[in-house]
């Protein structure tokens, strides 16, 4: 009842008022059975037009979808797979709940007017089934427009399961939710998708979605993919500064390669040498970015020992988030944001030690700045991201 | 059918591609092409062509068009009918804005009946509305007219019904409903927060009515000054009987008696036609050029405001006098008077005498007569079937226009927009035409489907007018939910698209409905037998024929019938649209 999604070399463009625009520039990409795999990326990159062709809801230009054994696009075949006739099952960020029907009538009709039409008695235990596992139960004869938010989302999840399709295609499904729900409903998502087992590909804008709820995500950026990877190495060892800016707070240092050693390069950043983790690709007289993560630095007032980078810094600003500061330090007139436990009572003005070690230094290719003049301090917040310590407890 | 493969093609290179969808696009595109171009293109073929449809050769010729330019009643006839459309349409404007501001933002008594009021003058047969002026007007019998023929003992009263300035006067009462209806939602979706920050300014009621209110409605009452300008120049019934007697033509009326001319005049009437046609086009592209701005207008949006009422002090009294004389003129007096003229065999003033001779013989007359029956069972076929088609087939139309990309989707909108160019008669005379040619594979001359299918073409902008506003709404997950439930297209088109839009397609059946069945003109050419009457066309052949007493009860019978429709109608869509909260 699970299958792998294969997706390769997607294009599609569209034609705008300004000529054609590459919505999707040549995406590949494999899920695996029972995988949560995600499009993360801002508005714009093309990570809902991919989705969308999976879905058969646009036709891509060209490029290939199978979903198991299926092959349902095909550019090279002639084959175009109408979207009905695909096992999937997919949530809407609008939910589109149909306001004409109850709550049992949305749920049913999958099963009553879709491919896979079932008879009554059936129909209405799956409807049912569908109902409680997403906790619906006892209000299958309300009219569906009488609902809650987290409700209709429920509902439209209990939609898209109850043809137990073999992919799950989420479209920002959390996005309309307010905040204290979606943090709900995203724990819910994840626990319920685990158990079924069931494949499925999620879109969103949200990092921190992404991270909690995918077994693989696939940050997106201009209709392609710019990194791949699991939860942790995408966050832990960004690969371009896109990344680092749009995943968590990222601390950007520009500097020069001065050294490439044998497992470590050196280079002068902050007018010290800093030294960062090996990666492949530079030599030395590069020019490099390194990617802090706020979190990475240790910040005290003795002066540590045993960790590669250590500077001398002042504290410029101190804001008191309860269990934590958000400080900002100032060293050699830079200024690198981090966060501390509140215990450690930094005010400002305080002359302190910022430590970091190498292996939490990731150095990056020099690329255009993503924002215009953009500084090197970035707090990323994409299309309304969440910002702050939520990003990084 | 080159534009039809273009059409395709255009729009199938991006189709979502269910092999249905795209049959019924095809399907589509065909049954515009017979409903819409080849009516058109017939038209304008006779207007080159030196004989007409009954006779045998011809060839092709311009001799239509040179007689036509050449002649001077063309330039008359032009002249009468932009002034009689621009007239009638101003004081349409002036009285339908009045009605509207009153009524939407002013505290005046009396509001929801004045909707009522308007609602069911919808309905009203222009016809009905013109007889009524005659028997108000008539120099000699005129109830108007009476304080001086009677009283005063003149040969002629003051009032003069068959001149131009009458003509504007009445067909601009006509107009006023139409016009509040189309404005008032304009009216209603104005923030009011721009009206109250003129007051704060220190501005007073009429400045900031002037300065503030007005301008920022400008285009869309722009818009629906051409709408309704652009219909008017088609108008053929109040014309017709207060102007034709008066030798005051428009060019409704000028086609109509090319063709009641023997032998019938089908090369003038087709470049008349196709002339009025081109006034059409020109509306049309005013029009989208209008509310192409309008779109950009950010001011005026879709939000449900609840404006403040103004208090007209002690103006209020004098503002619900106003309405209670407008309901009294509007419906009162014109049901009241054409009701009267139907109870007496020979019109009689009204006096005590006149009274004792009233009885409803006219109507027992027409209800023991076989062509009543047949008129009104015709009528109703009409009123059923063409209103139902026209929205099937809009919210159709309308699917492939919002939902699909590509440019043959303007293609699309603009053809099913066509038939708002031509008058009515135009309409009437090109279903004839074609009529002609394939009486023999399809033999619909002479029968009701013909009249359906011509009415049907006629009122199909009003549709998609309607349904393209509807789609627009719809938000297209709803229907990409059924897709993705495993429903094909027919299925998610059934089940969802038409539920969903149900309140707008009832609201526009509604208005077709209303509208086909008032539609005198069209059944004027083409109800050719006695099979094919309906109601407006046999009201008409009577009062021609003087029997002024059944011409006026027909004209009654019609109007219950159309305020019966207009309330069951209102009741479900009132039902429908509050059980979706």
């Amino acid at each position: 009842m699970t299958a792998t999604v294969k997706v390769r070399d997607l294009r599609k463009a569209y034609l705008t008022d300004e000529g054609p625009v590459n919505a999707v520039d040549g995406v590949s990409f494999e899920v695996q059975a029972g995988e949560c795999y995600t499009l993360l990326g801002p508005s714009g990159c093309g990570k809902s037009t991919t989705l969308r062709c999976i879905a058969g809801l646009e036709k891509a230009d060209e490029g290939e979808i199978t979903i198991g054994e299926t092959i349902v696009v095909s550019k090279d075949l002639g084959i175009f797979v109408p979207t009905y006739k695909r096992p999937i099952g997919m949530v809407f960020q609008s939910y589109a709940i149909w306001p004409h029907m109850s709550v049992f009538d949305n749920v049913a009709f999958p099963v009553t007017h879709g491919t896979g039409r079932l008879p009554k008695r059936e129909a209405h235990d799956r409807v049912m089934h569908a109902l409680s596992m997403v906790h619906l139960d006892g209000l299958e004869n309300r009219p569906a427009p009488q609902l809650s938010g987290g409700q209709q989302q429920r509902l439209a999840l209990a939609r898209a399961l109850v043809r137990e399709p073999t992919v799950l295609l989420l479209d920002e499904p959390l996005s309309n939710l307010d905040a204290k729900l979606r943090d709900e409903m995203r724990v819910e998502l994840k626990e319920l998708t685990q158990r079924l087992g069931i494949t499925t590909i999620f879109v969103t804008h949200d990092q921190l979605e992404a991270l909690t709820l995918s077994d693989q995500i696939a940050v997106m950026r201009d209709g392609v993919i710019v990194q791949e990877g699991s939860a942790e190495e995408i966050y832990a060892a960004p690969n371009s500064r896109f990344t680092a800016e749009f995943i968590g707070t990222t601390n950007l240092l520009e500097g020069e390669i001065k050294r490439v050693e044998s497992d470590q390069l050196v280079i002068g950043a902050l007018d010290e040498d800093l030294t960062c983790a090996m990666a492949n690709g530079f030599k030395v007289g590069d020019r490099a970015i390194v990617a802090v993560r706020p979190e990475s630095l240790n910040v005290s007032t003795s002066r540590p020992v045993g960790i590669e980078n250590v500077f001398n810094g002042v504290v410029e600003s101190v804001v008191y988030l309860g269990d934590s500061l958000d400080c900002r330090i100032q060293i050699n007139g830079r200024t690198l944001r981090t966060f501390v436990r509140a215990s450690q009572r930094l005010s400002s003005g305080d002359a302190v030690y910022v430590s970091m070690t190498a292996n939490e230094c990731r150095p990056l290719p020099l690329e255009e700045a993503l924002r215009l003049g953009a500084p090197i301090l970035t707090t990323s917040g994409l299309d309304g991201a969440p910002t702050g310590t939520a990003e990084v407890s | 059918m080159s534009t039809l493969a273009m059409v395709r093609r255009s729009i199938v290179r991006r189709a979502g591609s269910d092999p249905l969808e795209l049959a019924i696009l095809g399907a589509l595109g065909i049954v515009l092409v017979l409903l819409v171009l080849l009516p058109l293109a017939i038209l304008l073929f006779y207007s080159f062509w030196s004989t007409g449809p009954t006779e045998k050769g011809g060839s092709l010729t311009l001799v239509n068009y040179t007689e036509t330019f050449l002649s001077v009643s063309t330039y008359r006839l032009l002249f009468n009918t932009l002034v009689f459309a621009a007239g009638s349409v101003t004081i349409g404007l002036i009285l339908g804005i009045s009605l509207a501001w009153l009524i939407e933002r002013t505290n005046t008594p009396f509001r929801n009946f004045a909707f009522v009021i308007a609602i069911v003058t919808a309905g009203m047969p222009p016809l009905l509305f013109a007889m009524a002026w005659v028997f108000l007007l008539n120099p000699r019998t005129g109830i108007l007219n009476m304080p001086f023929t009677q009283w005063l003992g003149w040969e002629e009263g003051i009032f003069a019904p068959y001149n131009l300035g009458t003509l504007i006067v009445i067909e601009g009462f006509r107009l006023t409903p139409t016009i509040f209806l189309m404005i008032v939602g304009l009216f209603r979706s104005m923030d009011p927060s721009l009206e109250e920050a003129s007051a704060a300014s220190g501005a007073g009621l009429f400045t900031t009515l002037r300065k503030v209110t007005l301008p920022v409605m400008l285009p869309g009452l722009l818009g629906v000054t051409i709408f309704i300008g652009t219909a008017t120049i088609g108008i053929f019934e109040i014309p017709a009987i207060l102007g034709m007697p008066g030798g005051v033509h428009v060019f409704a009326t000028r086609i109509y008696l090319a063709l009641q001319q023997l032998p019938s005049n089908y090369g003038l009437a087709a470049s008349l036609g196709t002339i009025a046609a081109m006034l059409g086009l020109i509306g049309i592209y005013l029009y989208h050029r209008v509310t192409r701005t309008q779109q950009k207008f950010a001011t005026i949006t879709g939000k449900g405001f609840r404006p403040r009422k103004i208090d007209l002090g002690r103006w209020r009294k004098a503002a619900g006098g106003a309405i209670i004389v407008y309901a009294f003129v509007m419906v009162a007096v014109p049901v009241g008077v054409v009701f009267y003229a139907s109870l007496f065999e020979y019109y009689r003033m009204p006096s005590m005498e006149a009274f004792k001779t009233a009885s409803l013989d006219s109507y027992r007359g027409l209800f023991q007569e076989e062509q009543f029956w047949i008129a009104l069972k015709n009528s109703l076929v009409i009123i059923m079937v063409v209103p139902a088609a026209v929205m099937l087939l809009s919210a159709v139309i309308s699917w492939f226009v919002v939902r699909k990309r590509g440019r043959g989707k303007g293609l699309l909108d603009s053809i099913a927009f066509l038939p708002f160019t031509a008058p009515s008669i135009v309409f009437g005379l090109a279903f004839l035409l074609i009529a002609f040619w394939i009486d023999g594979i399809l033999p619909i001359y002479g029968t009701i489907w013909i009249i359906a299918i011509a009415h049907i073409s006629r009122f199909l902008p009003f549709g998609t007018r309607t349904t393209n506003g509807a789609m627009f709404q719809l938000h297209k997950e709803l229907e990409e939910a059924g897709s993705v439930s495993g429903a094909n297209w027919l299925t998610v088109f059934r089940l969802i698209t038409l539920r969903l839009l149900a309140p707008s397609l009832l609201a526009g059946w509604l208005w077709v409905a209303v509208h086909s069945g008032r539609e005198l003109s069209i059944a004027l050419l083409l109800a050719s037998t006695r099979e094919n009457q309906i109601l407006s066309a046999l009201s008409w052949s009577r009062w021609e024929n003087g029997r002024l007493d059944d011409a006026a009860a027909l004209g009654i019978v019609l109007m219950g019938i159309m305020a019966i429709f207009i309330i069951v109608a209102r009741v479900l869509i009132l039902k429908i649209s509050r059980e979706e909260g």
